[in-house]
């Protein structure tokens, strides 16, 4: 079913919109919490938990973008229970090696972190994803929103995993490089 | 920052970065549900996933100890650091390929393996170039393949800008052209992966010390240097401004040569070529020689200023040059290079004369030595 309608069952008959959301984006949901989280009970929580949110939240919101708004809670909900496991125990191994490549263009700018807006961040990184090739684009959110694995990647666009790492450590580069001529120190 | 505050800003990147990603991924697999069954499986999955990552730590440790070496700056001979686009190569007598783009790479490549033994810097884009590459592997095609990735995504190469210059250097003749068909095949092969159209030119210079110093003293390198005689020698000129064409980058000397049909090994259409019809009507073919060079400098330079102004000139499916004369209702010609996406002249070079293109000579003649592209670049929409 298209996404129009699928939202617009939600302000009729909002248990048929919820079965068509399951039907249509479960698995999608489920592969971006388990790459992130790194197991199967987890990634269940947070896509029933995404469930819920979408039935809370629409009505009154209507998302013009349903495959992102969906993809989105889902991410945050993992990105939240990674930080609740990480309080108890280190889990999430995929997300830890990504966040570790991460570190490469980070210098802990607590500044930053504390700032209220963030937009001028994330309107850079819009700037410097459209800025990319669709391969390099792919590449990218691939490995940092989605958190697949590298050889993952590799696989997708066919490419060797040692060409994969060598372009990701370059766009990570290049992101710095960008962002810093955009004045933001990270 | 730290990663966690990261990847929540990356959570809200533009929708459409996202759908692009739903739309090139397919999730036909129904969601596994956790069973007791599958918790079994999961844990016999792991302990082999374990295995599996064991025997591919044990290869990729493996093939990095294989990997060519990357020769740091200092222990390069002539490697000048006021250079920006320094010369030179390692003579030590042995066989050698040298990539220039801008950045300049000498490849050692192994005469019995056949395998890439050493990665040479030969000037500060290429150090820097090489300092990203992760090589992994010493095999002349993967090299090239890991090379042409890093020259495209920092913009070398690109659709508008697609001149390698390969030059062999040392060795004999047989040797020579069999490193240029391994570099040739792992160049193609690569950048067919990657959809580009590269134009190749290749060279090999039993002798390179005959250009070294030409090199050193224009701060260009051999290969470089050996081009442009190569262009110049071929075409009988004698009396052009050196300088200028040591100037130009290697895609700009290679468009001149196509522009002044000099005979160079190319393989590959270089990026804004124009067709032999064209060429004919501007008359490049009936000019004195060192005024078809100049003209041929003037196109190139434009080209060069149209790409750099216009960011979008780097995606090939939107945007294609035409460079072609035209005739307006005064039978003034002008020389057009225009955007057929929006179909905007984006550059012109535009000037009086008669309809052959024998009148046509002295007027091109005339604005290339006063200053011609600096009059006409007023009236540019850059």
């Amino acid at each position: 079913m298209e996404d129009q309608f699928i939202v617009e069952l939600f302000f009729s008959e909002p248990d048929s919109a919820l079965e068509e959301l399951r039907t249509k984006y479960e698995n999608y949901c489920h592969t971006i919490a388990f790459n992130i989280l790194g197991n199967n009970e987890d990634c269940d929580e947070c896509v029933n938990d995404m469930l819920l949110r979408v039935w809370n939240s629409i009505p009154p919101n209507r998302p013009e973008n349903l495959a992102a708004y969906v993809a989105k809670i889902t991410r945050n909900l993992a990105l939240d229970m990674l930080r609740k496991n990480n309080a108890e125990r280190r889990g999430g191994g995929e997300s830890q090696i990504a966040f570790e490549e991460l570190g490469d263009i980070l210098h802990g700018n607590n500044e930053l972190a504390q700032m209220e807006d963030s937009k001028e961040i994330q309107e850079a990184l819009n700037r410097f994803l459209d800025s990319l090739s669709k391969t390099e684009r792919g590449v990218f959110m691939r490995r940092y929103w989605m958190v697949e694995p590298v050889a993952v990647i590799a696989s997708t666009y066919g490419m060797s995993l040692s060409k994969a790492s060598s372009m990701l450590h370059r766009l990570r580069q290049r992101l710095k490089k960008q962002l810093e001529k955009d004045g933001i120190n990270l | 920052m730290k990663t966690e505050d990261f990847m929540d800003l990356l959570n809200e990147v533009d929708d459409k970065f996202i759908q692009e990603l739903y739309e090139e991924t397919e999730f036909s697999k129904p969601a596994k549900k956790t069973s007791r069954t599958s918790i079994v499986w999961t844990r016999w999955a792991g302990i082999a996933a374990a295995f599996a990552l064991i025997i591919l730590g044990s290869v990729l440790l493996m093939k990095y100890k294989s990997a060519p070496t990357v020769i740091v700056p200092d222990s390069t001979q002539h490697l000048n650091d006021s250079m920006d686009s320094s010369v030179v190569y390692t003579d030590d007598g042995s066989p050698a390929v040298i990539l220039d783009i801008n950045p300049s790479i000498e490849i050692k490549i192994d005469e019995e393996t056949e395998q890439v033994s050493q990665l040479i810097p030969l000037n500060k884009d290429a150090e820097e170039l090489l300092t990203n590459v992760l090589m992994t592997t010493n095999n002349v095609s993967d090299c090239v393949d890991l090379l042409l990735t890093e020259l495209s995504g920092e913009s070398y190469i690109t659709p508008t800008s697609n001149s390698i210059l390969v030059t062999v250097v040392n060795g004999n003749e047989q040797q020579a052209q069999h490193l240029s068909d391994l570099m040739i095949n792992g160049l193609q092969k690569s950048a067919k992966e990657e959809q580009m159209s590269l134009s190749i030119v290749t060279q090999y210079l039993p002798d390179p010390e005959q250009y070294g110093e030409l090199a050193m003293q224009n701060e260009i390198s051999v290969g470089k240097a050996a081009l442009i005689s190569s262009i110049t020698e071929n075409l009988n000129a004698t009396d052009y401004d050196y300088t200028r064409l040591a100037d130009m980058n290697i895609q700009a000397l290679n468009q001149v040569a196509d522009y002044v049909s000099a005979s160079i090994n190319r393989i590959g259409n270089v990026a804004g070529d124009i067709n032999e019809q064209q060429l004919d009507v501007i008359g490049i073919a009936s000019m004195e020689i060192e005024a078809a060079l100049q003209l041929a400098q003037d196109i190139s330079e434009t080209y060069a200023q149209l790409v750099e102004a216009n960011p979008s000139a780097n995606d090939p499916v939107n945007y294609n040059r035409w460079i072609t004369m035209e005739q307006n209702a005064n039978s003034e010609w002008s020389l057009v290079i225009r955007d057929p996406s929006s179909g905007q002249s984006q550059a012109v070079f535009s000037f009086s004369g008669g309809s052959s293109s024998a009148d046509r000579v002295p007027n091109i003649f005339e604005h290339a030595w006063h200053g011609f592209f600096d009059f006409w670049s007023s009236f540019l929409p850059f």
